[in-house]
């Protein structure tokens, strides 16, 4: 993926988050306070005026743009998560002008680091992280050099990942109170993760 | 709701409050400090500036919880960059960030963080951005010692607390390590504890709710956080000798203390008490450590200002050691201009 590329997908991926603002939202009030499509619609509306504001001329600058707008709004752990997510990207994509598939590993896994460092969240966890880190994994181990193949496939498996939540017990986050009766429904957080690689890699 | 507050402009609120109290602080807040353009960023001046290699301090919090005017700005001996964030709410990373960038000359910056979500959050993602830029920045995440906020056996779930040794300051000035500091201010903080008790409602100053609502005529809450967090746990409001004895026994229960030690103690209401209470609860504290217990109060404060018009109190009891002792005593290096 060249500058271009990442741009288009990129921002192909802020409309696709903004739109689902009600889906997210509707999932989110299961077992939350219902404001997660808000949330995400704020932080991807971000996203996409600073990249299209600030008119980056990098890979790197396309996601430090992303990531500085969203370290710059207070209140509520997204905003802050998500910021450190493209910060890892920006910086693991640093000098780069061209992404294969393992410089696209090697991206997600910056942003993995990020998002885990900063929410201490692990696989397992009923996160945004189990949507996440199974999509790297997959791409770390593509056993291709097509990127949209690598791609495709590692949104399935992100799918996958943010399916089993379904299973699991929130043990972070405000879900966590809930204890059990977070069992039987998927985690909002892990949903809007996938819809964001879904379609960074379907427009990729 | 009408909001019964006095100020101009909600949007505002905070700018024109942090204003306000540097002007009261004058001469000293425009001697030694500057409020950067546009934002909530004070910085020392030029010549108050660390020389270079000296570990620099950062830090930050909400607003909304001020202190008297006169002890925020940044000056020799404290802080060099200090932010400030909303009501009750960290600042940005993004602003964290600029505070760095406003001082980072290539030494050693660490951030003191409040052990609150939040800060840890922003403070976290802050670093993150500044070390991808390649500036040398370190988290110092307070120690909690309130006791009204996780039990013994779960120290490292306490948040916050009475911070009655601050060291770091004066350790930055005198060359010490980033390492030094971090291990010196959660030996300070381990060995004070503190507990808050609230009394009266205050009324939140975007939203114009009650913090702290919903509590009976007759009743307090032990346990209370500084932005008047509940606890669930109240009781009736004893008299004052029966307080005061109640938040020492709970203290000296966490961290015994011999009888004979000297102690320090600080008592700090949280805006919304009257002086004749708290002399009145000092009183009693004071006598129940000094006859009743036999300890030695060496260092004491009070002061009433905090949490808006919050009626209640954080009381911290603090044992210093030789170490502690000593930085308390070590003066500001004496190589700062002098008019």
């Amino acid at each position: 993926m060249k500058f271009e590329d990442v741009k288009r997908a990129i921002l192909a991926a802020c409309d696709d988050l903004i739109a689902r603002e009600i889906e997210l939202s509707e999932l989110d009030a299961l077992v939350g306070d219902g404001d997660h499509g808000v949330t995400i619609r704020k932080g991807y509306r971000t996203v996409k005026n600073a990249i299209e504001t600030e008119d980056p001329k990098t890979i790197s600058e396309i996601f430090q743009s992303a990531g500085y707008a969203l370290a710059d709004t207070a209140g509520g752990a997204i905003g802050p998560i998500l910021a450190s997510m493209f910060i890892g990207f920006s910086t693991a994509t640093a000098g780069k002008e061209e992404l294969g598939v393992a410089d696209l590993a090697q991206m997600f896994a910056g942003g993995l680091a990020g998002v885990q460092e900063l929410g201490g969240a692990k696989p397992g966890d009923c996160t945004m992280v189990d949507s996440l880190y199974p999509f790297v994994e997959s791409l770390k181990n593509a056993g291709t050099d097509n990127v949209k193949e690598a791609l495709e496939a590692a949104s399935q498996k992100a799918l996958e990942g943010s399916d089993a939540t379904k299973n699991m017990q929130a043990r972070l986050g405000r879900a966590r109170n809930l204890r059990e009766r977070s069992i039987g429904f998927i985690d909002a957080g892990s949903r809007s993760m996938y819809y964001f690689l879904k379609a960074f890699s379907d427009n990729a | 709701m009408f909001l019964k507050k006095i100020y101009n402009d909600l949007d505002t609120l905070v700018d024109e409050s942090i204003a306000g109290g540097r002007l009261l602080s004058l001469p000293d807040s425009d001697k030694y400090s500057m409020l950067l353009p546009n934002s909530r960023i004070t910085v020392r001046r030029e010549k108050y500036r660390k020389p270079k290699g000296l570990v620099k301090l950062t830090g930050g919090g909400g607003a909304g919880h001020e202190g008297p005017p006169g002890g925020s700005f940044c000056r020799p001996g404290g802080m060099d960059a200090a932010t400030t964030g909303d009501i009750f709410a960290a600042p940005s990373a993004r602003q964290m960030l600029r505070a760095i960038e406003a001082i980072d000359d290539g030494s050693p910056i660490l951030m003191g963080v409040a052990n609150h979500a939040g800060d840890i959050l922003n403070a976290k993602l802050c670093a993150q951005m500044a070390l991808a830029k390649g500036i040398d920045v370190h988290l110092n995440i307070g120690y909690g010692n309130d006791v009204g906020s996780a039990p013994k056996g779960h120290e490292d779930e306490r948040r916050g607390g009475g911070g009655l040794f601050n060291v770091t300051g004066i350790m930055a000035e005198n060359g010490c390590s980033v390492d030094e500091i971090i291990k010196m201010s959660r030996h300070c903080s381990e060995r004070c504890r503190s507990f808050g008790v609230g009394i009266r409602p205050a009324i939140h100053p975007i939203t114009g709710l009650p913090i702290m609502g919903g509590m009976g005529e007759d009743e307090i809450e032990l346990g209370i956080g500084v932005h008047g967090e509940s606890s669930g746990r109240r009781m009736k409001l004893p008299r004052s000798r029966e307080l005061a004895r109640f938040v020492c026994d709970t203290l000296l229960e966490d961290m015994p203390i011999p009888r004979g030690e000297d102690i320090a103690v600080s008592l700090g209401g949280l805006g919304g008490m009257t002086w004749t209470e708290l002399n009145i609860l000092y009183k009693d504290i004071y006598e129940y450590l000094t006859y009743d217990l036999g300890y030695h109060i060496y260092r004491h404060s009070a002061r009433n200002s905090g949490t808006q018009e919050l009626g209640g109190f954080i009381f911290a009891i603090g044992v210093p050691d030789d170490e502690i002792r000593k930085w308390m005593a070590t003066p500001i290096p004496d190589i700062y201009p002098k008019d």
